[in-house]
């Protein structure tokens, strides 16, 4: 009896369980919908007043004595939190003065000053708001807050700072930004478009970068020292080609030195080809030299025609393409070698070759 | 005597079913919540990162796309792979000797010229390659391999060895890839170059949305219950589970459907394996035990946002035909690499990743079949309390729905693909229906799959028959 009562207690509380759990989570589903739907709803209906004005502003057609703007300043409440997440996203669209005058009505809210203020939160989500908040406003006053922020305890934090300082596009930035690239929660690729947005005042940056030698910053800095002509880094690429342990950093300075390199440095290149050097700097210093354009490298491109690797060989033909007629003519000597037949075909194809 | 037998059967297995059922549910139950976790930090992004750019360390990806008599839907697949969004990349069409008319429409389609002489590349392959072609205009990045029949590995190992650039994508040429795929999908190999080995993406169920030009241009659930049951399938085993395995640093299992390699790497471990009908789970686990094994630093990572829509099946016979695949990959693979488990060597891998598989995925149909079997027969010979059989039920189908509901969830908290309040009715009772029929079919053809290899039966692929999704009218 005691039992039989024990059994059916549990297949009670199972079955009560169970199906509580279940509608439980059921409930949630809808919840979450619910929540997201009604809300862009009410935000859909709040913004919907505030819209033409934002429209006028954002393509500058305000009037003169900015009726729509100064319209828009006058907003308040849920509707002016709505409007600064309009405003944001237009933000990244618009450019020149309705850009400015978008910004001068976030300042006017003290958004600007909020969000600054936010970055000094406990909350890392109300710091990254903030930091996006400067990023897209581009507001210079910002910087040294996002400049802090790159080295935030938090991941999400530094990802976001690093966004920040390349939005705002100030060179003071570049040299702390390559520094926090030592820790976690930095991207390599957001950096180096931060870093792009800065300009050509990074340069010195970056050659401090490739002189310190920490991987990940060597990486960005010498790509972006190719990418941006700094003709000065060949020295230091050459350095890095021959004597550092990353793959990834040889493989960036030797793609680097095809761009920015010096006739003499084809020679580093050379030797980083050989077949001791992991495959993707071989492969980098083979599309290197016939970037470089110096037909000395011509023997050394022409022995790599019958590499085991299919891509370093056809770089090798590619590459040989590029040097010029000297280069061409070894190829076409060498059609049958497979590799050679391909680069050929190729550059007829497109009109390099006749 | 069949009642003394039963009850000693039941005696020994019964606690053994009811334990097993609670923990694979909350095994699944805790991946929701490390899941849930990751998406967190995608939740922060979504508000405050700018759409992700390519950006300048992006590097090379050639598509690889196997196709055997393709003929329907070849151009309009390779058009859009051919317009995703990215800085660089190719597509690389590899025809496994189609008896249908694939090769001659992509030579009518895109122009394409033979290339006299072609590079033999790093993977051996068995089949005869006929002929490597490419666009006249010499500027379109694709390259169609023309070989003779061989199968989806071989296949896949000549792209890999026609492939260009130092990434290679492997999918199927019926998957639709979101335009911005693979920009998501390798932001790890920018961000990590020399550690990042390969990375997965999210595949989700197509069937049912209209499509126009390889893009899906609206998305609704299927119309059959077979597909709904996968769709919510799908949900949590590819996005939730493996979101959650690729955090613990233990993802097993890359879908053949998308997933991003470094080419050396492929090369290294000798490309897909022709012989093994797992073969995406195989080199998965080949790429694992070759770092492991050579002392190397690396990661395989899972990006939850870059989605490839795949049409699943939606009729029993090819959704048998698959599921028995799977199961016979799944034990053939887990056997071949048996060697890994429990060794210090492959770390979480053989701790905590292959033992999982072995016990929650490759023995998950034997034990269910057991409990199907045995909990009937014993109620009916009066050896099981109905009360026990009434609790199993509630644990083991309540707790799946419970967990299938989280998944939802999580999924609509963060990504909330399906836009209409219908379709999110139809997946709530999908997660319901799934656990009455559809599962009960699925672990009997698991278990199909397992007996045909260790009876040694040859596997056939078999042809998926493709119901098309909705093409938008012109």
């Amino acid at each position: 009896m005691t039992l039989d009562l024990t059994l059916g207690s549990l297949i009670t509380l199972a079955w009560v369980l169970t199906t509580v759990a279940c509608v439980v989570m059921g409930v949630l589903v809808v919840a979450v919908k619910s929540e997201r739907h009604l809300g862009q709803l009410n935000r859909e209906r709040r913004l919907a007043p505030l819209r033409t004005d934002v429209l006028l502003v954002a393509t500058g057609e305000d009037t003169e004595d900015g009726e729509a703007l100064a319209r828009l300043t006058a907003v308040t409440g849920r509707a002016r939190r709505d409007l600064h997440g309009l405003v944001v996203q237009l933000l990244g669209k618009v450019r020149g003065e309705p850009a400015e005058q978008l910004v001068d009505l976030l300042r006017a809210h003290g958004a600007l000053r909020d969000a600054a203020r936010r970055t000094g939160s406990l909350l890392p989500s109300r710091r990254v708001r903030g930091l996006h908040l400067i990023g897209c406003s581009r507001d210079l006053d910002g910087l040294d807050a996002a400049i802090t922020a790159l080295g935030d305890r938090s991941r999400r934090v530094r990802s976001q700072a690093v966004r920040t300082v390349g939005q705002v596009g100030d060179p003071r930035a570049a040299r702390p930004l390559l520094h926090a690239l030592r820790r976690d929660g930095v991207h390599l690729g957001d950096a180096a478009e931060a870093l792009v947005g800065m300009g050509y005042g990074i340069s010195p940056a970056l050659l401090w970068a490739l002189e310190e030698g920490h991987p990940r910053a060597c990486t960005v800095a010498a790509h972006l020292c190719g990418i941006g002509g700094v003709r000065a880094a060949a020295p230091l690429l050459v350095t890095l080609l021959e004597s550092h342990d990353d793959p990834t950093v040889a493989a960036a300075a030797a793609t680097a030195l095809g761009k920015v390199g010096r006739p003499q440095d084809a020679g580093a290149l050379s030797a980083a080809t050989l077949h001791f050097f992991p495959f993707e700097v071989r492969h980098a210093a083979i599309e290197a030299l016939g970037e470089l354009g110096v037909e000395v490298a011509v023997p050394v491109l022409t022995r790599h025609l019958g590499d085991p690797s299919s891509q370093v060989a056809e770089a090798a033909a590619s590459s040989l393409i590029a040097l010029g007629p000297r280069g061409r003519r070894a190829v076409v000597e060498r059609e049958l070698v497979p590799a050679a037949g391909t680069a050929l075909a190729l550059a007829r194809l497109k009109g390099v070759l006749v | 005597m069949v009642h003394d037998v039963l009850e000693l059967v039941f005696a020994l297995t019964a606690p053994l079913i009811l334990t097993y059922f609670v923990l694979i549910n909350t095994s699944y139950l805790a991946l929701v919540l490390i899941s849930a976790v990751e998406f967190r930090g995608h939740m922060d992004r979504k508000d405050t990162r700018r759409d992700q750019i390519p950006g300048e360390l992006a590097p090379g990806v050639s598509v690889i796309v196997p196709a055997y008599n393709e003929e329907a839907l070849i151009v309009s697949s390779v058009r859009a792979l051919l317009a995703l969004r990215y800085p660089q990349h190719e597509v690389v069409v590899v025809d496994d000797g189609s008896t249908d008319g694939t090769l001659a429409t992509l030579v009518d389609a895109f122009d394409l010229v033979d290339v006299p002489s072609h590079h033999p590349g790093e993977i051996p392959v068995r089949a005869t390659v006929h002929g490597v072609l490419v666009p006249r205009n010499g500027r379109t990045r694709l390259v169609v391999v023309s070989k003779d029949n061989s199968g989806r590995s071989e296949t896949i190992n000549v792209g890999v060895n026609t492939a260009r650039e130092p990434l290679v994508a492997l999918i199927d040429a019926d998957s639709i890839l979101e335009p911005d795929a693979l920009v998501r999908v390798t932001q790890s190999f920018i961000d990590d170059p020399a550690r990042v080995v390969a990375a997965g993406g999210t595949v989700r169920a197509i069937n049912g949305s209209t499509v126009s030009n390889g893009r899906i241009v609206r998305l609704q659930m299927p119309r059959s219950w077979l597909a709904r049951a996968q769709v919510v399938e799908y949900l949590r085993s590819f996005l939730i589970g493996r979101t959650g395995w690729a955090s613990m640093g233990t993802l097993l299992l890359i879908s053949g459907a998308f997933g991003v390699y470094r080419r050396d790497v492929v090369i290294e471990a000798g490309g897909l394996d022709p012989d093994s009908i797992g073969e995406d789970f195989e080199l998965c686990l080949r790429v694992h035990k070759m770092m492991r094994d050579r002392g190397r630093e690396y990661r395989v990572v899972f990006v939850p946002e870059p989605v490839c829509w795949t049409e699943v099946p939606s009729t029993r016979a090819v959704l048998r035909r698959q599921r028995s695949r799977w199961h016979r990959g799944l034990w053939e693979t887990l056997w071949a690499y048996r060697s890994m488990l429990f060794r210090r060597r492959y770390g979480r891998i053989g701790w905590v990743g292959l033992p999982y598989y072995w016990l929650f995925e490759l023995l998950a149909p034997l034990i269910e079949a057991g409990g199907l079997i045995l909990v009937p027969l014993g109620v009916a010979f009066g050896v099981v309390n109905v009360q026990y059989a009434v609790v199993l039920l509630f644990v083991s189908y309540g707790y799946a729905i419970f967990v299938t509901l989280a998944a939802m969830c999580a999924e609509e908290w963060a990504f909330h693909r399906y836009d209409r309040w219908r379709d999110l009715g139809i997946a709530v009772a999908a997660a319901v229906f799934e656990n009455f029929g559809y599962r009960q079919m699925t672990v009997l053809w698991r278990l199909e799959g397992w007996w045909a290899s260790l009876r040694g039966k040859k596997q056939v692929w078999g042809v998926m028959t493709r119901a098309g999704f909705e093409e938008e009218a012109a």
